[in-house]
């Protein structure tokens, strides 16, 4: 977040002195206006990333050239953040939906563009695989011997409710074309987004040669929709939601015992792992169709705003 | 009541005593801690009760905020209750601490002392953590080994039900913490002999309740607020006796006496080194050592840091003193010293001006640190210390154990002072990150400690990488009790568990004369001995070792075990030693595989039973030549055309020699240069993909998966073949967009981790004529070894092969994603990691103009934990800048 107040403070700097410098004349008026016009359209397309960068340089052989310019001089420290600059915060599951989620939380309701993309393991991973509010109900994890009794959080959810945040949910095994495109669209967006990612781990209990095949698994059972929530779409009158993966093909057990986590409870308390299984079963079942009501209904026909709160947004 | 005899390590010990003397149990995972927490969560889940009977609830909170506070209300309603932490969670904890000490209610936090995140992050042990936690109001017992570790956790509790100052209870993390040794487990009829239950009844009658109410932690305006604060001092000055009370009590039921303040050395020492944690014990044997030799030193160990006892030390020093070396392990930069050098200091200082100090002349007093992030603490630095008094001007505020070319700080240390280990057994193991070593070794010392009466430690060091990790495990076993917390350097016995480390390590070094040395080779007896490098022939000859082979690797492969060759290593470890005649070794070996594999099923077990007796006659004995006859040698760490830093800094922590790079060597903010895996040329993968051009459908999809960025792509002009290596492979470009280029898929076989991952996921797959798959896919794994040299070829001419021009394909498609240059490569995740390849591809999409930051986790200690990283930029430089963030 630091970072992002950071970059936009150098670059409107930069806009400032770049008048200034046209003024004294050290740069040339029409360089300055596109240079200006670039930053400002601030289009994500490496293409035009690489063009604006040479007009930078353009811009600072020009500004080099005039020995005692103050302007100049100032301009030189942040001419390159009137190139567009790409914020990410990356973490676990462990940081977004427990330890970090209140500061998480803070900076995508902040409306500033910060991209987050979380990797979630569903445990804590570095620390060896001790529980967190994503670990699905029925998994043992360290510090839930006994088969964690809660369901996953949703953290997509909670984060769409803001409307103005765009959410992803991502499994590059699934659908990799869907995850690419996340990312990119992310990227793109003005304001914060939000990608939640799959991730197997050693943690999980199974050989990784198939940690793709389980992602698979994972969305074919509804335990992971795909999903891509993108604002944008609400100034065209669509549902943002757009859901990417098809209705569940297996029962959500049928992925889960694939991997140690859940089968050690089977082995060690039957009765109760055929409880909690029973639970999880329908956990995924019915955050799918959750997704599935919310990506139908039909959000042109309300009143823009009239549903969500609406929160600042950037512009 | 005579007590078992138990292999733990420090947390265990923890453990063991707070979660029979709790019913409350709040917890957040942070290492070297976390296994506190697993085990009182496991007891817990398994219904082992404490010891008034009941099961205490374990519960995890969304931080270390969280468990604080989670305790705090526990305690203000009565429960006992107790919480485990370090470092940054023990800095979460600290507003809470002040709530819990201000309201006078007791517990005891147990501490793995861990160092901070400032420059760098480390999870290593120091004390920078609890002395960050001094003013809190917290009572501060340390330990200093496991079994201490048991004994204070149990004395804590009952002085703090008895004074109602809170404790923390701390032991330096992974020192002792993490070290196995064998102990004397206290019993639950110790403990209820130690806790006073009346105690136990008057927190709970001061607890909050609707049934009584009362107001507590109101807020105070400038009137009254002063004198509150004021009114817990009688307690603070009643705990040192209670604690000393309550130690004598221990001595009492279970026969080892502690002191706030433990003297030991000479009654009319010169000389006095004052300090607390596990160095306490280093410096222990080395005082007994120097004074049999004639010297008079002594050495005090601080047991009750807080609240400070001035008149106990004082008891305790000799008056004969002289010189007094105090040593912390921790910094505070800009402070007179660190934390207890300044309270010795006022110690001193007031004791002679209120007369009760023993001698009239104000001794020469100095403080230094040691030992910041688990350096090493060994005899020699505590020799050096003692030498540093006899100089005409001692150095204040010195270091030992680094070389600070910087200020100058640092001490000379004699690395050739040695304790000499009579009766005592030291065996090293150079072992692979997952191929079970630690595991069998674990057993190794317990069966070593149940079957004779041996006393055993064991200490294991991980390489911070997940993947293809070295993990060398440093094994003693003697009569007497073991007090040597710091690694071993001349081993009887060590064994190399995979050929590959003899080119990378000096493992020799440490072993020492006449002893002895097992390598796993896939060479027999007669032909072992020209594969080795000169370096290691030339130790091999010089110290007379004995020499043993063994083929694990094969053997355990043949056997189904793939690459866990641990019991087979064990097995001949177990014949070489002799430590426990063959026969019951291999039973004993035998019963800890069904209690370590039960879980597993019986053919886990048959197959690990088989490696036992297969392993028997397998070791070979190799007569050791007496001249060198090898060609090869130990090849550079990095090539030599690697820049400047990383040749004389990165490759020296590569090779396990970090410990001598001086301090002038390292960036004076923590900020290291990019793009580092690449000079590290790991070789870990067993098997590689091998592309077969015909069957591919050119869509990019492996190098999308592949978690480290080892297989590539790239569509190019025909032009760039020229100067191709012979062996190296294009096919066509498929796409119209792509229309008259060449396409080359293209493995890193020396970074690649054989995860098998893109294989896997590969949708190119062969048919036969009967239309069904063949099983052949357009990649396909095969033995990396004979292929390295050509594929190493290979990958560096594709890597010098011009990127694809990025107007030709769009960024946004799995393919187009993926000509685009990774910036994010070869890192130390585990093999096949779910995360890396979404961090990868983030850096395709957006490295060139990221900013990373990086909360704590998986992806900061394989994006961020030296000696290499694998953020790297493109050829103009350009690359994401990346930091680690706190949570
Ligand atoms: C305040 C604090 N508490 C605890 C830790 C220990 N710790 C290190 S990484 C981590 C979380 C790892 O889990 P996650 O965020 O899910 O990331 P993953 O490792 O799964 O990628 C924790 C709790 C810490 N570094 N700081
Ligand atoms: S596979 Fe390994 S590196 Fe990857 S998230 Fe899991 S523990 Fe971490
Ligand atoms: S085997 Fe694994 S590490 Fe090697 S190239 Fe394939 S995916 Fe990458």
């Amino acid at each position: 977040m630091g970072m992002r107040l950071t970059v936009d403070q150098f670059r409107q700097t930069a806009l400032f002195l770049l008048d200034k410098v046209v003024e004294t004349g050290c740069v040339d008026k029409a360089l300055a206006a596109e240079i200006r016009a670039a930053t400002l359209a601030d289009d994500p397309e490496q293409v035009a990333i690489e063009a604006q960068r040479g007009r930078i340089e353009q811009l600072k052989k020009q500004c080099g050239k005039q020995g005692d310019c103050a302007d100049c001089k100032q301009l030189l420290t942040v001419a390159d953040y009137l190139v567009r600059k790409s914020v990410w915060a990356v973490g676990g599951d462990g940081w977004a939906y427990d330890i970090g989620y209140g500061g998480l939380d803070h900076v995508l309701a902040s409306g500033k563009k910060v991209n987050v993309l979380v990797l979630d393991t569903e445990v804590y991973s570095n620390t060896g695989g001790q529980m967190s509010k994503s670990t699905p109900r029925a998994a043992v994890a360290k510090f839930a011997a006994a088969g964690k009794q809660a369901p996953k959080k949703d953290l997509g959810l909670l984060a769409m409710v803001y409307g103005s945040i765009y959410v992803a949910k991502v499994a590059m095994g699934a659908n990799a074309s869907q995850a690419v495109k996340a990312f990119a669209e992310a990227e793109a967006y003005t304001g914060p987004s939000l990608i939640i990612a799959y991730s197997h781990c050693i943690n999980h209990g199974f050989n990784l040669t198939t940690g793709y095949e389980e992602q698979k698994k994972a969305v074919a059972s509804g335990h992971w929709p795909l999903y891509r929530f993108d604002p944008r779409l609400k100034e065209q009158g669509k549902n943002p939601l757009q859901l990417d993966s098809k209705p569940p093909t297996i029962e959500f057990s049928e992925y889960a015992y694939n991997e140690d986590r859940y089968k050690s409870l089977k082995q060690s308390k039957p009765e109760v792992a055929a409880e909690l299984m029973k639970l999880a079963n329908r956990d995924a079942v019915e955050r799918y169709v959750l997704m599935e009501q919310l990506a139908g209904l039909k959000c042109g026909q309300c009143q823009p705003g009239a549903a969500e709160p609406s929160p600042e947004t950037k512009e | 009541m005579k007590r078992k005899m138990v292999t733990t390590d420090g947390n265990g010990a923890a453990a063991h005593s707070a979660h029979a003397t709790n019913e409350v149990i709040a917890i957040y995972p942070i290492t070297p801690s976390s296994p506190m927490g697993e085990i009182a969560d496991a007891k817990t889940a398994k219904g082992e009760p404490n010891i008034w009977g009941t099961v205490p609830s374990v519960t995890e909170m969304q931080s270390e905020a969280g468990a604080a506070g989670a305790v705090h209300g526990a305690l203000a309603a009565g429960a006992l209750t107790t919480t485990f932490t370090a470092s940054q969670g023990l800095l979460l904890m600290i507003p809470n601490m002040y709530k819990i000490a201000g309201e006078l209610l007791p517990t005891v936090f147990h501490i793995t002392a861990r160092s901070l995140a400032c420059h760098a992050l480390s999870i290593f042990g120091d004390h920078s953590d609890v002395m960050t936690c001094r003013e809190t109001g917290f009572g501060m017992l340390c330990s200093c080994s496991v079994q201490e570790v048991m004994d204070f956790a149990l004395i804590s509790q009952q002085a703090t039900l008895a004074s109602r100052v809170p404790f923390m209870h701390f032991f330096d993390g992974f020192r002792t913490s993490h070290e196995e040794q064998k102990v004397e487990e206290l019993t639950f009829d110790d403990m209820r002999a130690m806790i006073d239950d009346e105690l136990v009844a008057q927190h709970r009658a001061r607890a909050l309740t609707p049934d009584r109410p009362v107001m507590g932690g109101t807020a105070q305006n400038p009137d009254v607020y002063f004198q509150g604060r004021e009114t817990c001092n009688p307690f603070y000055l009643a705990t040192p006796k209670i604690v000393e009370e309550t130690m004598d009590k221990f001595a009492g039921i279970v026969g080892r006496q502690y002191k706030l303040f433990d003297y030991v050395g000479a009654p009319d020492a010169e000389k006095v080194i004052i300090m607390m944690g596990s160095g306490a014990e280093t410096a222990h044997e080395t005082v007994d050592y120097l004074n049999a030799k004639g010297a008079k030193v002594g050495l005090i160990k601080v047991r009750l840091y807080r609240p400070f006892s001035t008149k106990h030390f004082m008891a305790v020093l000799p008056k004969t003193v002289k010189k007094i070396a105090v040593l912390d392990r921790t910094k505070e930069p800009g402070a007179l010293g660190e934390p207890l050098y300044l309270d010795i200091r006022t110690a001193v200082g007031e004791a002679m001006a209120d007369g009760i100090a023993p001698f009239d002349k104000y001794p020469v007093i100095v403080g230094g640190r040691y030992g910041l992030g688990s350096k090493e603490f060994t005899p020699a630095m505590v020799k050096a210390v003692y030498d540093n008094l006899d100089a005409a001007k001692p150095k204040r505020g010195f270091t030992v154990g680094i070389v600070d070319d910087v200020t100058n700080t640092s001490l000379n240390v004699d690395d050739l002072f040695q304790i000499p280990s009579e009766g005592m057994y030291r065996a090293m193991f150079y072992g692979l990150g997952s191929d079970g070593t630690v595991g069998a070794n674990r057993n190794s010392i317990k069966i070593i400690g149940e079957l004779t009466d041996n006393y055993a430690q064991a200490y294991f060091v991980y390489d911070s990488r997940k993947a293809g990790t070295i993990t060398v495990s440093h094994l003693r076993f003697g009569k007497k009790q073991i007090q040597r917390p710091y690694l071993i350097n001349q081993a009887d016995f060590v064994a190399c568990h995979n050929p590959s480390f003899l080119e990378k390590y000096d493992m020799l070094s440490s072993a020492r004369k006449g002893g002895t040395f097992l390598l796993t080779s896939f060479h027999g007896a007669d032909k072992v001995w020209d594969t080795l490098p000169q370096e290691v022939q030339k130790q091999m000859i010089a110290k007379k070792l004995k020499f043993y082979v063994i083929d694990a690797i094969s053997l355990a492969q043949e056997i189904g075990l793939g690459g866990r060759i641990n019991v087979i290593i064990q097995t001949a470890f177990f014949k070489i030693s002799n430590i426990v005649p063959l026969d019951k070794a291999v039973v004993a070996i035998k019963d800890a595989i069904r209690k370590t594999y039960g879980k597993r099923g019986e053919k886990v077990i048959e197959m690990n039973n088989a490696a036992v007796d297969k392993a028997v006659s397998r070791v070979y004995e190799v007569k050791v030549p007496a001249k060198v006859t090898s060609k090869t040698k130990m090849p550079p760490v990095v090539p030599a055309d690697a820049p400047e830093f990383v040749r004389t800094v990165t490759a020296e922590l590569m090779a396990m020699r970090g410990d001598s790079v001086p301090v002038s060597k390292f960036p004076v903010d923590g900020r290291f240069p990019v793009g580092t895996t690449q000079y590290e040329k790991r070789n870990i993968a067993v098997n590689i993909p091998v592309w077969q051009p015909e069957l591919c459908l050119q869509c990019g999809m492996c190098s999308l998966v592949c978690p480290h960025a080892t297989i590539r792509i790239k569509d190019y002009d025909p032009k760039s073949l020229q100067g191709a290596p012979e062996a190296f492979k294009s096919i066509d470009a498929k796409g119209k967009e792509f229309k008259g280029m060449k396409f080359t898929v293209q493995v890193a076989p020396e970074d690649c981790t054989g995860c098998g991952a893109c294989v896997q996921t590969c949708p190119g797959a062969e048919r036969g004529p009967d239309k069904q798959p063949t099983g052949r896919k357009a990649i396909n794994l095969e033995m990396q070894e004979p292929i390295r040299e050509r594929e190493r070829k290979n990958y560096a001419f594709f890597l010098s092969i011009p990127n694809t021009d990025a107007v030709l394909f769009k960024a946004n498609t799995v393919k187009g994603s993926q000509l685009i240059q990774p910036l994010f490569e070869y890192s130390g995740a585990c093999a096949g990691c779910g995360e890396t390849a979404y961090v990868k591809l983030l850096t395709q999409l957006f490295g060139d103009r990221a900013y990373i930051g990086n909360a704590t986790g998986c992806s900061s200690i394989y994006g961020g934990n030296l000696p290499t990283t694998p953020y790297t930029t493109r050829k103009d430089g350009r690359g994401p800048t990346w930091c680690n963030s706190l949570f």
